[in-house]
């Protein structure tokens, strides 16, 4: 009956055998499968999708805003009440930043270092969310009435920020060089810049020691986009005059 | 008792189901020793076969055998992780390999004999 015993051993083990070789296989392919080039692959399809999606809608928004203002065009035909609303309306919607505007002003060209030492950390080289920020900021704060980088025109919900390794502007993504037009008194933006500690610590500092590009010009007639996202407004409820 | 060699296979038949259904999740920090557990655990298990066809099987020897030498295998990786000597890893591969190889050809040879085929 030895033989017997041998064969129950045999087949305990094997079966322990069977249990791990499937287990392995099982777990290599579910980490070949959530490795992160695989979900590289994955999310930059998904990224590709959804900014067609994006460009799809912002098309349509376009049209239907085209649209509305054509039943504005319309109504401002008529007399009396409605052509005030109808200049009420446009007054706000030159304000929000709806409509394309130019004007004198001032335009700031900020650009990646064209070369990287080897060895050197290569975000020092390029130009980063904060480094547009800085310049933004002081734009505004010296009175600029409307402001654009590159093709996105800057409104009360607009961001600049960094996702990865682009620059966003209004969840678009942008590319080096970076073109920041501001309509405003030229003089004023100018001096603005050449007051405000971050700007001059990047134009004069960074800019000059890592050598990234740095180009601004006054200019006497600069044509700013519209804006073109959504200004949907989902939570935020108006408060009504002597209401609580 | 022709049939007993059908016993293991049926196991190991078994054993590979239960492993596709249970899906146990190996977290992946583990999955490099796991794997070495596995590589051990074949070297047995093809180590045991031989025995048997050579007639010099022992079930206790066998058994014990196949976990200690699935257990010490992840263990040793683990420890060569632990004290950054991570080769480790490559040298139980190759050991287990060499002898994984040696041990299917001994088999090889041992079925060619017995059935008078050389």
């Amino acid at each position: 009956m030895k033989k017997v015993k041998d064969y129950i051993a045999l087949a305990i083990v094997c079966a322990i055998l069977g249990l791990l070789l499937s287990t392995s296989f099982y777990v290599h392919r579910r980490a070949q499968k959530t490795s992160p080039e695989s979900r590289r692959v994955e999310l930059i399809s998904v990224v590709k999708d959804l900014e067609q999606e994006r460009d799809g809608l912002k098309d349509d928004l376009k049209k239907l805003r085209k649209e509305i203002e054509d039943y504005e065009k319309e109504a401002a035909a008529d007399e009396g009440v409605l052509a005030s609303f109808t200049r009420e309306l446009n007054n706000l919607s030159f304000a929000a930043g709806l409509t394309p505007v130019r004007g004198p002003g001032l335009e700031v060209v900020l650009g990646d270092s064209p070369t990287v030492p080897s060895g050197k950390d290569p975000s020092n080289y390029i130009i980063h969310d904060y480094d547009l920020r800085v310049i933004v900021n002081a734009l505004w704060g010296a009175g600029a009435e409307a402001i654009a980088v590159n093709e996105q025109r800057l409104v009360g919900v607009s961001t600049l920020r960094c996702a990865g390794n682009t620059i966003l502007a209004n969840s678009t993504r942008l590319a080096s060089p970076y073109r920041i037009r501001a309509i405003g008194d030229p003089d004023a933006l100018y001096q603005a810049l050449r007051e405000d500690e971050g700007a001059l610590q990047l134009i004069d500092g960074y800019a000059k020691f890592f050598g990234l590009v740095v180009d601004i010009k006054k200019s006497s007639e600069l044509k700013l986009p519209s804006y073109q996202g959504s200004l949907r407004i989902e939570h935020a409820k108006a408060v009504r005059k002597g209401g609580s | 008792m022709r049939r007993l060699y059908l016993v293991p296979l049926l196991g190991l038949m078994a054993g590979v189901l239960l492993g596709f259904v249970l899906k146990i999740p190996i977290p992946a920090a583990y999955v490099k020793y796991f794997g070495i557990a596995v590589l051990a655990a074949l070297d047995s298990a093809f180590g045991g076969l031989r025995a048997s066809l050579e007639k010099n099987f022992n079930d206790r020897l066998f058994v014990t055998g196949f976990f200690s030498n699935t257990l010490m295998a992840a263990f040793i990786v683990y420890i060569g992780d632990g004290i950054g000597v991570e080769e480790l890893y490559l040298a139980a591969v190759v050991a287990f390999g060499v002898r994984l190889f040696r041990n299917l050809a001994l088999i090889r040879r041992h079925i060619f004999r017995s059935r008078g085929w050389e």
